[in-house]
């Protein structure tokens, strides 16, 4: 009874902080910072997808998180359209993108489809910067106007972290339920066993292709948000270090988890920042740290928690120590 | 269930340690007159932020040791950004989070642009030392420290068709936001002046082999290179344009005049001319001499123009807040700061007028053994 | 044109050496080592040090630096390899990115952010054949990788230390069978990549110069040149960068410098696709 009730007072206490931290916040910069892993996290689930649940390394998802920035960003600013439209089609261009990658993916594995996603990642990536005539080049797209409600203008950080928190609510449910459909099981299948799936009547082409494309979609959506929160994208922003940066945050956080990527994109977009004491040192320590919990919990922060995890475990002794 | 308590737990003391992880209280008008930076210590970019900071943090203890500005200390609050756009807007929110007077930023022009909409938002007088003519389009709040492209670009095109009478220019640029404008600059400038592009090739920061650029050059008959590199790509075009006997006479941006450039391109670079915001170490300048003197005392290194233009800069906002007697709100700030109508930094002159193109004098020096020495200065009104 | 073959070949057979370096970790424990261009970088700056603050003869520098990083490459495989080697493979290659994020930046830190810069083993000068240059550095580094090829093909084949990690990279457990040491052979197999990425480091230090990102760029590309060769295989990873690095040179040339970067990852998505082996994959690595 009482942990029940403990329970919900959490979820209750959680839920008030969450709708009130912008003004718990003292600033800006603060506000600006969640809101910017608000942004990763949404692009971070992208990635779970095709890592998480169906167990394909990709290490192009900043090149989609590109596409959806410039797609939309390009829409709103060169061809007069709204957000709301240019939304939906720039996380259908980085799908598009997604789908070109899956398909020549389908019969890699492992180190050749690492290999071969880098290699798309840092090709999009060049053509960003070198296709002037269509996306500016290097000097990048600036004056992206903010996203309007209405006669609403979201221009404003507390705003912008409202609408951002709506769309991980989103993308949260989207994603938990995909993990519970059959949908989800297919891929979770393919991870596991790829021959046993396909002999389960699994269309391997269909789930592999639809997973890349599910993730490129997150993170083209991801990429549409961070262009108009941010009012000026550039190419040097989606580069390889950026997708190392987004797969470290799947990781940490908790691969083949609905809240994993969220905590590994929070966590991850923190850490910089509480480390700015550190100076030069604190990338130093972020390549230890990865270490550090690549050795202890390869699985993730989530799994650490889980029934079967340390912290799950040393919990649940706690548990019974006390109720002896 | 009881882990998800537990994750909300970590997440809490995650968004706790955060907040409390340094909040810092509103200025008043009688304490320190703070100034921030947003400057790259760590990441790819850490050799040049080095030298803007030390440049910076050298100007704020001689403003502090004199007295600071009207009775009041400076104080420089320094924040990294990384190599990165979404780093430079934390630093930059952070910096301002401080309420600082004026905020210096970095030399990556697409870095100043990440945070272009803040600082016109907020009204912060910002300095930024990108040199890309597009910074100033529509942002009324950035006020240069570093001579705009277009002028070196023309000092440069119009050094290599009518002073030194060769018409046929080869242009070799880095694929990025610096280069590419350079290059488009460059091509208008020598067409302009007479001549003609006869090759247009570049080569992106990490690339260590210009055999195929360089070839295509020779192929070109080309008669000069204005090249607009960085440190590394400098020294290897200096390098390989003798290395692969191609020899043709170079005009360089102006990372190829300085210390580290020169350690290492060597002999490479004798003979090469760069076109610079202003020659610390040869220019026949009392003050300029001093100057580096005291800089290579207090680090042990030589100083380059990023180190002199963000001392400059400092100095700048000093003239500024004095020109508005004292005052330090951003209005008096800009005010002052376009009261600015021919200050001398060290290695450049700055008159700001109606907008932020302040510095206004670029040199073209050639590099010698002992140093680069002046062989012209172009200042525009 | 000649002189496009020429350089090409140069910077082929640097990705050539650092794909040795790779490959040879790759078969023995099926890992990347995504850290091996920060080795590199380690291995150019310990000679850099020796060359500029202590003065030693070059060719002294590079001995020492490769012994150095031998010792090195002990220590990194028993912190950031050892504890993980039940692991599946992708924690093992994040860590190793986590090592390499460490070393930049420690690199940064130790040796200041400047880039250094030591003359190659014959100093500066071109050899001039004709009209074509030739770099003597470029010549060492060929030379060198040719050596090597040599060596490693006897040394593998030959010898009974070679033999026996051979056996190890083949199958560890058969060869624990056998009675081979197998953490034994693994450091070796560390150790000798190390030292090979350490003379990739000092040869190339004239050339790339000596900062905290000389290696990145260097080791992907020489990933997808080993893969382009054939992953898994030593000729492979030789000939794929080999390869690589001459058509880098012409397609610049000839279609667009611009996209130079692009060209390497275009070649190796088309061979992905159209090879899957790679083109002169002989061994498929078993262990995908």
């Amino acid at each position: 009874m009482k942990n029940r009730l403990l329970q919900k007072l959490a979820w209750a206490l959680l839920l008030g902080v969450l709708l009130v931290l912008p003004h718990l916040l003292p600033n800006n910069y603060y506000r600006g910072v969640v809101n910017l892993s608000l942004i990763y996290a949404i692009v971070a689930m992208g990635l779970n997808f095709i890592y998480g649940y169906t167990g394909y390394i990709s290490f192009a998802q900043a090149g989609f998180f590109g596409v959806g920035a410039y797609t939309s960003a390009l829409l709103v600013v060169d061809a007069h359209w709204g957000f709301w439209s240019a939304l939906p089609i720039a996380g259908l261009a980085a799908a598009a993108c997604g789908v070109a990658i899956g398909i020549p993916a389908l019969k890699l594995s492992s180190h050749y489809l690492a290999m071969a996603t880098i290699g798309f990642g840092i090709i999009i990536q060049m053509v960003m910067q070198n296709w002037e005539r269509l996306t500016h080049g290097a000097s990048g797209v600036h004056d992206i106007p903010s996203i309007t409600i209405g006669t609403y203008n979201v221009d404003s950080a507390v705003g912008q972290y409202y609408f951002l928190l709506g769309f991980l609510a989103l993308a949260m449910f989207v994603t938990w339920a995909i993990d519970n459909s059959k949908l989800g099981r297919s891929f979770k299948a393919v991870r596991e066993d790829e021959i046993a799936a396909s002999s389960a009547g699994i269309d391997l082409t269909f789930t592999k292709v639809f997973s890349f494309a599910l993730s490129a979609f997150f993170g083209g959506v991801g990429g549409s948000l961070y262009a108009h929160t941010s009012s000026y994208i550039s190419p040097d922003t989606f580069s390889f270090d950026q997708s190392i940066v987004l797969f470290t945050m799947v990781l940490v956080g908790g691969a083949g988890t609905v809240c994993g990527p969220v905590i590994g994109a929070i966590g991850l977009t923190l850490a910089p920042e509480l480390l700015r004491f550190l100076k030069e040192y604190y990338m130093a320590l972020v390549g230890v740290g990865i270490v550090l919990i690549m050795i202890y919990m390869p699985q993730g922060v989530v799994h650490l928690f889980s029934q079967d995890g340390r912290v799950g475990r040393w919990l649940q002794s706690v548990k019974q120590r006390s109720t002896r | 269930m009881k882990n998800r308590v537990n994750m909300m737990v970590v997440l809490f003391s995650l968004v706790i340690s955060f907040l409390a992880a340094g909040c810092r209280s509103g200025s008043d008008t009688s304490g320190p007159i703070r100034i921030g930076q947003t400057v790259a210590l760590t990441g790819e970019r850490t050799s040049i932020g080095e030298y803007l900071a030390a440049g910076a943090k050298m100007a704020v203890d001689e403003i502090n040791a004199a007295g600071g500005i009207k009775g009041r200390k400076v104080e420089l609050i320094q924040e990294d950004s990384d190599d990165t756009n979404p780093a430079m807007v934390n630093a930059y929110n952070k910096v301002l989070s401080a309420k600082p007077v004026a905020i210096l930023c970095n030399d990556v022009s697409t870095q100043n642009l990440a945070i272009a909409a803040i600082a016109n938002k907020e009204k912060m007088p910002t300095f930024v030392g990108g040199t890309s003519p597009v910074l100033l389009q529509g942002n009324d709040w950035f006020f240069r420290f570093r001579p705009s492209d277009v002028l070196a670009a023309q000092a440069s095109a119009r050094f290599a068709v009518q002073t030194l009478g060769k018409k046929k220019v080869a242009i070799a640029h880095l694929t990025d936001d610096f280069g590419m404008a350079g290059r488009n600059f460059l091509t208008k400038y020598v067409t302009d002046f007479g001549g003609t592009v006869v090759s247009d090739e570049s080569y992106n920061r990490l690339d260590r082999d210009f055999t195929a650029q360089l070839e295509n050059i020779r192929k070109s008959g080309a008669e000069v290179i204005i090249n607009w590199a960085d440190t590394y790509t400098a020294a290897t075009m200096m390098r390989q344009n003798k290395q692969l006997g191609i020899n043709l006479p170079l005009i360089g941006s102006a990372a190829h005049g300085t210390p580290t450039t020169s350690k290492l391109a060597g002999e490479a670079a004798y003979g090469v001319y760069v076109v610079m915001d202003g020659v610390v170490a040869q220019v026949k300048d009392p003050k300029a001499e001093e100057w580096v003197k005291r800089f290579k005392q207090r680090y042990n290194k030589e100083p380059e123009f990023n180190a002199t233009a963000a001392y400059d800069a400092i100095f700048l906002i000093k003239q500024a807040i004095e020109n508005a007697n004292g005052a330090t709100d951003n209005e008096s700030i800009k005010k002052g700061i376009f009261a600015i109508r021919g200050y001398s930094g060290i290695a450049n002159i700055f008159k700001y007028e109606n907008n932020g193109e302040g510095p206004r004098q670029v040199v073209i020096a050639q590099i010698q053994a002992n140093g680069p020495i002046v062989k012209e200065a172009v200042k525009t009104e | 044109m000649l002189q496009l073959l020429i350089n090409g070949l140069a910077m082929g057979a640097i990705y050539a050496l650092v794909a040795l370096g790779i490959v040879v970790i790759a078969n023995a424990v099926n890992v990347v080592n995504f850290a091996q261009g920060e080795n590199l970088m380690l291995g150019a700056f310990v000679a850099a040090t020796l060359t500029l603050t202590f003065k030693l003869p070059i060719l002294a520098a590079y001995v020492i630096s490769v012994i150095v990083l031998a010792f090195y490459g002990y220590v990194f495989q028993r912190l950031a390899y050892y504890p993980l080697r039940q692991k599946p493979f992708i924690t093992i290659i994040i860590s190793t990115i986590g090592v390499s994020m460490f070393l930049k930046n420690i690199a940064r830190i130790i040796w200041g952010a400047q880039p250094l810069y030591f003359s190659g083993l014959f100093g500066e000068k071109s050899i001039m054949i004709g009209r074509f240059a030739v770099n003597p550095q470029h010549l060492l580094i060929l030379g060198i990788t040719g050596v090597l090829f040599l060596f490693q093909h006897y040394f593998f084949n030959r010898t009974y230390l070679g033999r026996k990690m051979q056996a190890t990279a083949q199958d560890q457990e058969a060869a624990a069978l056998m009675g081979i040491k197998v953490s034994r052979m693994i450091a070796f197999t560390f150790i000798y990549s190390s030292m090979l990425a350490a003379l990739a480091g000092v040869l190339l230090a004239p050339v790339f110069y000596v900062s905290a990102d000389m290696g990145g760029m260097l080791g992907l590309k020489a990933f997808a040149a080993s893969i382009i060769g054939g992953f898994g295989s030593v000729p492979g990873a030789i000939l794929g960068g080999l390869f690589l690095g001459i058509v880098e040179i012409l397609c610049a040339a000839y279609v667009s410098s611009l996209y130079k970067d692009a060209f390497a990852f275009i070649v190796l998505i088309l061979v992905l696709a159209l090879l899957p082996r790679g083109l002169f994959g002989e061994k498929i690595s078993t262990k995908v």
